[in-house]
């Protein structure tokens, strides 16, 4: 072998571990462990929550972790690649810290994805279906797969990204966690469904969801599901109500049986079509 | 033969007009007695933002449009925060990654481009830039890994890369440097990274390093018994804006951040200096003046790295040299600049941390507003009533104006174990669920007193501008950008640019005529009358 050889092939054992070939799928060689799940805690607490939120359930940059279809990771080894790289382009940052505190955050959020899911269904997609297009006209407002109305958000894969019981509750009580302002979506703010009420200088009214908002004008799809775009200087109010514009659907209206066939309904659309 | 023909050349290039005559020292000390130039990250020492320039008025404002856009494209989080330099028909801007650009301010055509080649390792405190300094032919920038390069003007070649401090111990430096005389000043980032701050001063023309200001005193250093233990060694305290300076007096104004850990302050008990400061040090050697600490033993991170302001107004009835300050912690300052007296405080935003500022100037702080485990919500909030953006200072309407921030925080503390270079904050904060909003005051920059408000829809980080047209210029996160009367407030002409504007605009001549420009998302765009 000549010198050269030699001096590439020492070259190559010098270089820096992150320059190496990749690891194989490695999975979280903290799973399980309670100490990793208290440490990752903490860890959490200080690196992502001022972004993702104290319960990882999405903050005022960052997206919801608490759920099982994250677009960056389908894998803990791509998970813990987006932590400790970031994922350039974003706002998401790299983080240089050991190893073991990277997989102690993802025993964390591990905990937090399965504590969301309590509950299995044991409900009929059909009847789910003729429930979600009929009686509880969800319909009206939420496209799903492409069918439906545009007032509410996209349901097409609310059924990956929220748990059984969020779910639930968004159903019995849509005001419950409801949050009337756009911080939480500051870079989508065509995503937060914030109702309004405009009412002009020139005495118009109009209800619907605000799209976007700024120091000078408002864009809002009214119930009606029509585009407004106005100049704020020719609005005499604008009312935010605290509560969603979703109506709430109580037992006495939709029984648990049905709550549960309906949830199956959406389970099941949002799995085959995951893709999208 | 060949002799003769390399005399004919030689002659030949001699006669050539020389270019552009020097931009000395002294031209940067009177930058403002060239309008049609910008020379400086601040436009002139004094921090005012203020352009004698009034081609463009409040009563023809109405008529600006888009001369040409420049766009970075370097991706999704990385916008641009630089406020160009102009010199004679030639804009230079800095970008994320440390990528620079010559570009033609007529056309906005690239002349050249430099791109540092960054190490692979993550770098603290975003991407970003703010900006050169010049001094003659030379151009400076400070990087990502806490270098500070030198490049040829007229080329964009590297003529000297120094490094500060290693950078794997948390440094980065994305503010732009101030040149003072023959020296570089340029101050490191790092205050939530474990950093002990400082700032530096090289030889312009050969880069060798003048002086070092430790921000936080060693031990038997005065000041180094405001840190228990050894907290001193990773206090923060980092030098990571652009300062002031008064050439008449020679002092540097030059503010400091955070102590760290920012919301823990058990295991650095004392005031912490110089954390949270404005210190007024001599240029030549980095001696200390004088210092003034806004706020002691911080535990809400707020920096003091806001803009030190040189005014000279009359107070009392007396001619006064003074330097005020909009403060993160939410209150407006004025000080003796000669000797660092404090004069005045008072609240510009919602505070709820302190009752004021008494007459030593040390904040009379409230019970029960530190940060706790289950959180505290304090006003105002880790982004400050204001922050690093520029403020502006108008002699006809004699206002200062500041762009300000209403957002509170929720405050958590807990235990943290420190490791170098890795990002800690001694716990965390979230943002409550309430209106937030940003705008731009006009304070009677004697009294702090608001004589009208400006608000924006969210906080915002756009700097703002006065000129004499009778006009300012600012923009917000939403990507206005705005042209407002300085009188009243009110806006006069706006333009929707489509991404946030985090930087201050700059007005400057191209062939006489009045040009503005601003970054606004990955573009930049320049504004005239046609």
């Amino acid at each position: 072998m000549s010198h050269i050889t030699v001096a590439a092939m020492l070259w190559t054992l010098l270089l820096p571990t992150h320059l190496s070939v990749e690891e194989p799928n490695q999975q979280n060689p903290l799973a399980g462990d309670s100490k990793a799940l208290e440490g990752g805690r903490a860890l959490y607490r200080w690196y992502c929550s001022p972004c993702h939120g104290l319960t990882a359930e999405g903050g005022i940059r960052g997206p919801n972790l608490a759920r099982t279809n994250l677009m960056n990771s389908t894998t803990e080894q791509e998970m813990f690649q987006v932590i400790k790289q970031g994922i350039m382009g974003t706002e998401m940052p790299p983080h240089p810290v050991p190893d073991d505190q990277i997989w102690q955050i993802i025993t964390f959020l591990d905990d937090r994805r399965s504590k969301k899911e309590t509950r299995s269904l044991d409900g009929d997609v059909k009847t789910g279906e003729m429930i979600y297009f009929g009686k509880a006209f969800c319909s009206n407002c939420h496209m799903i797969n492409g069918r439906g109305g545009r007032l509410g958000p996209d349901l097409t894969r609310i059924g990956a990204m929220r748990s059984v019981n969020d779910l639930i509750e968004s159903i019995r009580k849509p005001s419950a966690n409801f949050r009337n302002r756009t911080i939480m979506n500051l870079n989508r703010p065509w995503d937060g469904y914030s109702p309004v009420t405009l009412l002009t200088t020139a005495g118009r009214r109009i209800t619907g969801a605000i799209r976007n908002e700024d120091t000078f004008t408002i864009q809002v799809i009214d119930v009606g599901e029509n585009h407004h775009s106005i100049e704020k200087s020719q609005l005499k109010k604008i009312i935010r109500p605290t509560n969603s514009l979703m109506p709430p659907y109580p037992q006495s209206f939709l029984s648990d049986k049905e709550v549960e066939d309906l949830l199956t309904y959406l389970i099941q659309e949002s799995t085959e079509k995951l893709g999208n | 033969m060949n002799l003769s023909i390399l005399l004919v050349v030689l002659f030949a290039l001699s006669s050539l007009p020389s270019g552009t005559a020097q931009i000395t020292a002294d031209r940067l000390t009177n930058a403002l007695s060239e309008p049609e130039n910008w020379l400086l990250y601040r436009g002139d020492y004094s921090g005012q933002n203020h352009r004698p320039l009034k081609q463009i008025t409040s009563e023809n404002v109405d008529g600006l449009g888009v001369k040409w856009v420049f766009q970075n494209g370097a991706g999704n989080a990385a916008k641009f925060q630089v406020v160009p330099l102009v010199v004679d028909g030639v804009m230079y801007i800095t970008a994320p990654y440390n990528t620079a650009y010559a570009l033609d301010a007529k056309t906005g055509r690239i002349l050249w481009k430099y791109q540092r080649k960054l190490p692979k390792q993550s770098l603290c405190c975003g991407p970003i830039n703010r900006g050169f300094a010049l001094l003659k032919d030379k151009l400076y920038m400070a990087t990502l890994d806490a270098h500070l390069v030198a490049l040829d003007r007229k080329t964009g070649n590297l003529i000297w890369d120094v490094e500060l401090i290693d950078y794997k111990l948390g440094y980065s430096c994305t503010l732009a440097p101030l040149v003072v005389k023959d020296k570089v000043i340029v101050g490191v980032s790092g205050g939530e990274y474990g950093v002990r701050g400082f700032l530096d001063a090289y030889d312009a023309q050969t880069g060798e390093r003048s002086w070092r200001f430790w921000t936080i005193p060693s031990p038997g250093q005065p000041g180094s018994e405001t840190w228990s233990g050894d907290s001193w060694k990773t206090g923060g305290a980092p030098t990571w804006m652009t300062g002031t300076y008064d050439p008449d007096l020679d002092l540097l104004y030059w503010c400091t951040g955070n102590p760290a850990m920012a919301f823990s302050g058990e295991n650095r008990l004392g005031d912490n200096l110089y954390s949270d400061s404005v210190l007024a040090l001599n240029p030549d050697n980095g001696d200390l003046r004088w210092h003034f600490q806004f706020t002691p033993h911080d535990l809400h991170d707020w920096d003091a790295n806001e803009v030190p302001v040189l005014l000279d107004l009359e107070l009392e009835g007396k001619k006064r040299k003074l330097l005020v300050q909009a403060n993160r912690n939410g209150f407006y300052y004025v000080l003796d600049r000669v000797n660092g007296e404090f004069l005045l405080a008072r609240p510009f935003t919602r505070v709820s941390w302190a009752s004021g500022v008494g007459p030593d100037g040390r904040p009379q702080v409230l019970p029960d507003t530190d940060p706790t485990e289950e959180g505290n919500y304090v006003c105002p909030g880790v982004g400050g009533g204001a922050n690093w953006m520029a403020p502006a200072f108008n002699p006809s309407t004699g206002l200062l104006y500041v762009v300000i921030r209403e957002e509170c925080s929720i405050y958590y503390t807990s235990e943290q174990e420190f490791h170098v270079a890795h990002f800690s904050m001694g716990s965390t904060f979230q943002i409550p669920d309430e209106d937030t909003w940003g705008g731009v005051h006009a304070l009677d920059p004697l009294t702090g007193k608001s004589k009208w408000e400006l608000k924006f829809h969210s906080p915002s980080w756009g700097g703002i501008l006065s000129t004499t047209g009778s006009l300012l210029f600012v923009g917000d996160m939403e990507g206005y950008f705005m042209a407002l009367d300085a009188g009243t407030g009110k806006v006069l002409w706006r333009l929707q640019l489509g991404g946030p504007i985090i930087t201050a605009p700059i007005t400057y001549l191209v062939d006489g005529k009045q040009q503005v420009a601003v970054a606004a998302g990955s573009s930049l765009y320049t504004f005239s009358l046609d």
